[in-house]
């Protein structure tokens, strides 16, 4: 904590933020949704250019998101998460590309991991996954078995032994020449 | 025999021999690029064997231009092979370097017929850099020969190579040293080796031309590049290094001009098409252009 | 996806011509990609217009799997995060649960921990190199590295079990003691990779056509290479001076020397060249921890490790991998099984974020010479 940087953010922001010293270097500072931009940008400014990157996490029992910003300064060697906390049925958060233009595929990601919507940010198309109709997959509710047996088995085909019903279909090697 | 009944005999003895020593090049060429990056390297038949597995599997085409496209290319190329006097042998009378130069680029234009009837538009870009690569070796290579043509008012190759048979000190590679160097760096581009490897170019463009061939095809695609192999490399021995009196002294010869390019290859990356195009004319062609200007000023 | 604005000369034939424009994919399946990861490229000509990563052909789920396994369990699948580098992701994975339990591991452990990390690094350095000199061309670099990496991969089978993917670090220190005589071997290995280094520079560094072709090629300030989120030898390259093992010490750099050399420059060309003075550091980091290793346990006992329970809490932990900063995550929630695992992989800001902006404009035979140089390694874009 070489720079003190917990007590003048306390002095700068006053009761909007809390602060806590998780470990050595490692800091952390929480606020509302709506103050998350303008901490960041004093932030920026206080030389903590380096983002990393950014997290979601899922509380699904106290039915909240929690989003973390991770930034570093090369100067005084701190690491501070940012955190803030987001209602679970409609989430949504302003985004930061204007800060750092970078973390805009890692919107990306959150939202389609996450279901998170970020307003402002130009691309929020899938990502990863294709075709995907289910619910955000890192979201707690989502069980990845289940969606496994629904989607893969023969039970989920319909399909029950001796599989009488399947026409296996013999195609000849002349006839699979034929396209030729 | 009938006089055709010969010639055919000779026509198709040249076809499959130009194939055969262009592919056993090929397979003596891997085990030297493998022992230069100190690993072992396939056999020296392998080349044989990578052919004869490509025809036996199935292939894919998509119209009938494609089809004719490859087999234009191939023809072109074994029709330019008959022109190059092998051990100072001449099949057709006549070897005119002109008709050389004008049917090479038969191969070129039948591939790039080929495989741009295929729609992918890597072949396309792979076969348009080769195109303009063709424009940056053939205008240094096309001045080496109008110099000889100055000196020996002839474009016979079989006249070069005659001239050439009085032992070592009448090779065309000292009474020509500044069109030999000029040729040599078109060599390389012409060969399609680095550090003008823009056709295959696999990083690139995911193997060019190449990428669409399957089955017999890519068959064809291999032995299009053994008888270019053939054809170049037999060019250059009859220009500078003397011809040959016997096939074995030939195919030595032929084998050298080979292994010095693969070396510059192993050792070299590849330049953007434009650097290349550029270092082409820059390079190879002063050297040309000033053996031009003192052969015809000072013969 | 986040463009900047401008208008140029391909942009007014892409208007006039409807036939002008084209789509080419760098995809996944092409033999100048690094992995399973692709860009679809609107192209006029050989020049490309406009830049759509496609991502997601290696998400292999990770993050959701790692809640649903033990502590030590997820071990098994942290080092395929990333592949040509896997002990970082485990170094920082450990370090991460360590602080959330509060426990400090014994110093031999963290000596053997950064022997392994400098081995690793090293090995990714050669195919870095190799994937530059491949991307370029230039095959005989590529084969004469491979056959030294071969022998750091024969040194990790005989201390770890494994060539490729380790599982050598858990929670408390290292699963088992380095063999007798292995520090020797290590040691010629290291003779013999500094005596290699002179062949590289005149093959690689010093060859003049990939000084040409790399020279110039994605250029990036330092300001903005700090705020774009670049980390690694890519950031040294533009000067300046960022070094997790310097700026936020672990294991057991913070009682090594470690003098890093600044390559300025911020292109293609001085990011290659800082790969290869890393390398000749790293090698000389070796040598140093050897000589003072000491002796002690090897790992903390932490009783059954399967049945490890960590309590409530989170951490974030960050270690320097060959390609830049790796960083882990961790929340738990004081169970068996971790809450949360978020990977922090270095190649996101450049392959997802800069292509836009450098992609733009170039031709397509750097495509894949400028995502080796930025090493770009899709399976951390991807997890």
């Amino acid at each position: 904590m070489s720079d003190n940087i917990l007590a003048r953010a306390g002095k700068m922001h006053g009761d909007k933020i809390e602060c806590r010293e998780k470990y050595k270097a490692q800091l952390e500072i929480k606020t509302h949704r709506d103050y998350v931009l303008n901490l960041l940008t004093w932030l920026k400014s206080e030389r903590y250019v380096h983002l990393s990157f950014m997290s979601c996490i899922d509380w699904i029992e106290e039915n909240e998101f929690e989003l973390v910003w991770h930034v570093f300064s090369y100067e005084s060697k701190n690491h501070i998460l940012v955190k803030t906390r987001l209602n679970r049925e409609k989430p949504w958060m302003h985004t930061a590309i204007n800060i750092w233009p970078h973390v805009q595929p890692y919107e990306q990601e959150i939202h389609e991991m996450f279901g998170v919507y970020f307003p402002g940010n130009p691309d929020l198309s899938g990502l990863f996954l294709h075709n995907w109709l289910d619910l955000p997959p890192l979201r707690k509710d989502f069980i990845a078995k289940d969606y496994s047996l629904a989607l893969y088995t023969t039970d989920a085909l319909g399909l029950t032994p001796p599989f009488d019903d399947i026409d296996i279909v013999e195609i000849t090697a002349e006839e699979s020449r034929d396209g030729e | 025999m009938n006089a055709y009944a010969l010639l055919g005999i000779k026509l198709i003895g040249v076809s499959f021999g130009s194939m055969a020593v262009g592919l056993l090049f090929m397979g003596l060429g891997r085990k030297v690029t493998a022992r230069i990056q100190r690993r072992m390297g396939p056999p020296f038949y392998q080349s044989f064997i990578d052919v004869i597995k490509c025809f036996t599997k199935t292939s894919i085409t998509h119209n009938f231009v494609m089809d004719l496209g490859i087999i234009m290319a191939l023809g072109g190329l074994i029709a330019t092979a008959f022109f190059i006097p092998f051990a100072n042998f001449s099949i057709l009378g006549s070897s005119s370097v002109v008709i050389v130069l004008y049917l090479m680029s038969i191969g070129y234009l039948g591939m790039a017929m080929g495989v741009s009837a295929s729609g992918n538009p890597n072949a396309t870009i792979g076969i348009s850099r080769a195109l303009a690569l063709m424009m940056g070796y053939e205008i240094p290579f096309v001045m080496v020969i109008m110099a000889m043509l100055i000196t020996y008012n002839s474009s016979d190759l079989l006249t070069y190579a005659v001239a050439q048979s009085n032992g070592i000190g009448s090779w065309h590679i000292w009474k020509y040293p500044l069109g030999f160097i000029a040729v040599e760096i078109a060599f390389q581009a012409m060969v399609g080796e680095a550090p003008y490897d823009h056709m295959i170019a696999p990083a690139e463009i995911a193997s060019g031309p190449m990428v669409e061939l399957s089955g017999k095809y890519l068959g064809i695609g291999f032995l299009l590049h053994a008888v270019q192999l053939y054809v170049e490399t037999g060019l250059i021995v009859n220009l500078f290094l003397g011809g040959a009196s016997s096939w074995y002294v030939m195919l030595v010869k032929m084998f050298a001009v080979y292994f010095t390019t693969l070396s510059i290859n192993a050792v070299m990356a590849r330049y953007r098409i434009e650097q290349g195009i550029r270092h082409l004319w820059i390079w190879a062609g002063s050297f040309g252009l000033l053996q031009l200007i003192y052969t015809r000023i000072w013969g | 996806m986040y463009l900047p604005d401008g208008y140029t000369t391909l942009d007014k034939i892409s208007e006039n011509d409807d036939y002008a424009v084209y789509d080419l994919f760098f995809g996944p399946n092409h033999p100048g990609m690094h992995g399973n990861f692709g860009y679809v490229l609107d192209m006029v000509g050989t020049e490309i217009l406009r830049v759509r990563p496609n991502a997601g052909q290696l998400h292999r789920g990770f993050e959701k799997a790692m809640e649903n396994k033990l502590w030590a369990q997820n071990l098994s699948l942290i080092p395929r995060v990333c592949v040509p580098d896997p002990d970082p992701n485990e170094v920082a994975y450990c370090q991460a649960v360590e602080a959330i339990l509060g426990v400090e591991i014994p110093r031999r452990a963290r000596y053997i921990r950064s022997i392994v990390l400098e081995m690793s690094r090293l090995g990714s350095f050669l195919m870095g190199m190799g994937g530059v000199g491949g991307a370029l061309g230039h095959y005989s670099t590529m084969y004469l590295m491979m056959i030294d990496r071969d022998l750091i991969l024969d040194l990790f089978e005989a201390l770890t079990g494994g060539r490729v993917y380790h599982i050598y670090n858990i929670p408390g220190g290292v699963r088992r003691d380095i063999p007798d005589g292995w520090t020797d071997k290590l040691l010629e290995l290291c003779d013999r990779l500094e005596s290699k280094l002179p062949e590289w520079d005149r093959l690689l560094y010093e060859n003049p056509v990939v000084q040409d072709r790399l020279g110039g090629l994605g250029y990036i300030s330092a300001e903005e290479a700090m705020s774009s989120g670049i980390t690694g030898p890519s950031l040294r390259a533009c000067g300046v001076k960022a070094d997790v093992r310097i700026d936020t010490p672990y294991a057991a750099y913070d009682e090594i020397e470690i003098n890093s050399k600044l390559s300025e420059g911020g292109d293609a060309l001085a990011r290659a060249v800082q790969v290869r003075l890393d390398f000749e550091e790293a090698v000389n980091i070796i040598r140093r921890l050897v000589k003072q290793l000491p002796d002690g346990d090897y790992k903390l006992d932490l009783g059954n490790i399967s049945k490890l329970r960590v309590p409530k809490g989170d951490a974030y932990s960050k270690v320097e991998a060959s390609k830049g900063e790796f960083g882990y995550y961790v929340v738990s929630d004081g169970g068996l099984k971790p809450y949360r695992v978020s990977v922090r992989g270095p190649s996101m800001p450049a392959g997802m974020y800069l292509c836009h902006k450098h992609l733009r404009g170039m031709k397509i035979d750097d495509v894949a010479v400028w995502m080796a140089s930025f090493a770009i390694c899709p399976p951390d874009i991807d997890r």
